[in-house]
């Protein structure tokens, strides 16, 4: 068995499925009515993602003998790698800062930050006049003509 | 018939008013932008712009919604006949002879004039259609009790996961199974046991289904395109002579879209199928049927047409299964179902008997869109491409902090947050495997409905499983969800086994 990137997806489904059912088995019992009615339905559900899994992975498995042909999976960190990284590191600290440092410095940050990421730091005037304008200009439309509040800057008035 | 017209009647009352005229020439425009940009589909548009329609009202929300999937039709073709890059799915049988058109034969303006004229007559005769149909639907599904519906959404669910593509079929039911699986995070509502919570209070309510589509969506493709990035962008044309077509253009195209019309309407109301597959099957058709068939893919005027006019006429047909029954066919209705049930209201039969001023007004706008778009996406056409030339790099990080702006002004907790950069990675990781994301938006925004009409039915029952094919409704919707899941398994044996004996 060679781990290329289908069997690391099967395997998770499979994985993933008998967790959820271990998980739909444990479930506390119902107060009333029948105290096993929360957990036929996710039983369900996990049967069938397992079911299906295992031929997946059967197929997959049977088609690398056949062929012989199997390509490992690698972690490529490669260009696509590292921006889909970085976003995601953006994001998760746009996360913890949105509501300490408000919309418009928070959203401003992660938005310039990404453009500066991508455009390698090159030709930063027009990306950092339009992240501002957005940051800006969405609070400012959203809480005054949508009535939806975000989080204002923690040392300005408004 | 005299019912119909007088329903139309007042929804010809209800589209006309200001605010309605508004609120559609929005959402056509709005949507004719997303469909223009390669990244963005009709349904993460609508995911994005989901906040824009919180103050609408119902119907308001209704009619910008339906404005933004139609209108990305007509969006759509413009980025495939001047880039060669489809800017949704729906499009891509829009590159094949509108970018030659364009090209080759140097007349850009006669392939974004044939492509709207396409787009404008499918969308308009396909409204027709969904008047003629959608109240006797509505009628006849007032009757469906739980088993009815269960089956029904089963059927839906089959057919989106088994209309994956060659090969995918399993998979997609897999990634359907995980949308099943989400939908039942939270607590439970019939026993109140919390299920898959993990303690976190955050989960109690359950996985919002409309953050996580904006995750897989929105999250997830601009992840996709991100690796396109500084591979260099073909140069866009700006400036444009008349965009018209020639009296000889019409001779050839009108056959076409009145065929491929039907055709792209009746693929829509199926669920599972979508706006992608009318426009490849209207092509095909085209093709077949055409006397110059060498011309084809070398910008051929029949060729633009017909796929254009098929995909409007999906997008048309496939709001009706989610408007008359409250059973969505495919990602952007489920969406769309999604955000009017957030808003208060949920489509189904009796939207059309409670509220027949909401049901009609909205079938009604869609005249008034179509119109609309005619407008935007003929004269104005040289003026709206010139979106095309915002650079990516502005571009994905705007889409980005749209994404998370959406999501929080839907829940107002910057934990779901979390919830969106996961499901992000979590559609990357299945596009790289070759899993299709539709089924699984499909299973997570059905999945509670699908649950409780299933304990419903077996509470009715007494517990017997045979109130599932207990009468001919159930029966045929019972035939059809296990025809659409073994249909494409057979046919592939078939073809396998007609190959080995070619060989």
């Amino acid at each position: 068995m060679v781990l290329t990137l289908q069997v690391i997806a099967d395997l998770f489904y499979l994985v993933l499925a008998i967790a959820y059912g271990i998980g739909a088995l444990n479930l506390p019992e119902a107060m009333f009515g029948d105290p096993w009615e929360p957990r036929i339905y996710p039983l369900i559900i996990a049967a069938g993602m397992a079911i299906l899994a295992v031929v997946l992975l059967i197929t997959e498995l049977r088609r690398q003998q056949k062929t012989g042909s199997a390509e490992r999976a690698q972690f490529k960190i490669a260009k696509e790698g590292q921006i889909v990284a970085f976003v995601v590191g953006a994001s998760v600290l746009y996360t913890l800062l949105f509501d300490r440092l408000g919309f418009m410095i928070s959203t401003f940050l992660f938005i310039e930050s990404i453009m500066l990421f991508i455009s390698k730091g090159k030709k930063m005037l027009w990306p950092t006049v339009i992240a501002l304008i957005f940051a800006v200009g969405i609070y400012f439309s959203f809480s005054r003509l949508l009535g939806i509040t975000l989080p204002p800057a923690p040392f300005l008035d408004f | 018939m005299e019912q119909i017209l007088q329903n139309l009647a007042i929804g010809i009352g209800v589209a006309l008013q200001p605010i309605n005229l508004m609120w559609v020439t929005l959402g056509g425009v709005l949507g004719t932008i997303i469909g223009m940009l390669p990244g963005i589909g009709p349904a993460s548009g609508v995911a994005l712009l989901l906040p824009l329609t919180f103050k609408m009202g119902p119907v308001g929300a209704l009619i910008t919604m339906a404005g933004v999937y139609y209108g990305a039709m007509y969006g759509g073709s413009r980025s495939s006949i001047l880039i060669n890059t489809p800017g949704d799915g729906a499009a891509i049988a829009a590159c094949w002879d509108g970018y030659p058109l364009a090209t080759k034969k140097k007349r850009p303006e006669a392939a974004l004039a044939i492509s709207a004229i396409a787009s404008f007559l499918g969308g308009m005769i396909a409204t027709i259609f969904m008047v003629l149909l959608s109240a006797p639907l509505a009628k006849l599904a007032i009757k469906f009790g739980p088993a009815q519906y269960l089956m029904l959404y089963l059927f839906a669910l089959s057919a989106t996961a088994s209309m994956s593509g060659e090969g995918k079929v399993l998979k997609g039911f897999v990634s359907m199974f995980l949308g099943l699986m989400i939908a039942t995070v939270g607590i439970d509502a019939l026993s109140g046991v919390h299920r898959f919570t993990f303690g976190l209070m955050e989960l109690q309510g359950g996985i919002d289904f409309l953050i996580a589509i904006i995750g897989i969506y929105a999250l997830g493709e601009v992840f996709e395109s991100l690796k396109e990035i500084g591979k260099g962008k073909t140069k866009i044309q700006k400036k444009f002579g008349r965009i018209w077509i020639t009296r000889e253009d019409w001779r050839r195209i009108w056959p076409g879209i009145l065929r491929s019309t039907p055709l792209g309407f009746v693929i829509g109301v199926l669920p599972g199928t979508g706006a992608t597959m009318a426009s490849i099957m209207a092509y095909n058709q085209e093709k077949n049927l055409s006397k110059n068939k060498e011309e084809f893919g070398e910008g051929a005027v029949e060729g633009l047409a017909a796929p254009e006019a098929a995909n409007n006429a999906a997008s048309v047909g496939a709001l009706i299964p989610m408007m008359t029954l409250g059973v969505p066919g495919s990602g952007t209705t489920a969406i769309m179902l999604g955000a009017l049930m957030m808003l208060g209201l949920q489509p189904g039969p009796l939207l059309f008997e409670r509220t027949p001023q909401i049901a009609w007004g909205v079938i009604a706008s869609m005249f008034v869109g179509n119109l609309v778009l005619a407008v935007v996406n003929i004269p104005l056409a040289g003026v709206l491409v010139r979106i095309l030339s915002i650079p990516e790099r502005i571009l994905y990080p705007l889409i980005l902090g749209l994404a998370f702006l959406g999501t929080y002004s839907i829940s107002n907790m910057t934990f779901d947050f979390f919830i969106v950069i996961a499901f992000g990675l979590l559609g990357l990781f299945m596009k790289r495997t070759g899993f299709p994301t539709s089924p699984m938006v499909l299973g997570a925004i059905v999945g509670g409905a699908i649950e409780e009409k299933f304990r419903q039915a077996l509470t009715i029952s007494n517990g017997s499983y045979a109130v599932f094919v207990s009468d001919p409704i159930t029966i045929v919707l019972a035939i059809l969800t296990v025809g659409s899941f073994l249909l494409p398994i057979i046919q592939r044996r078939k073809k396998a086994a007609g190959g080995m004996a070619g060989a």
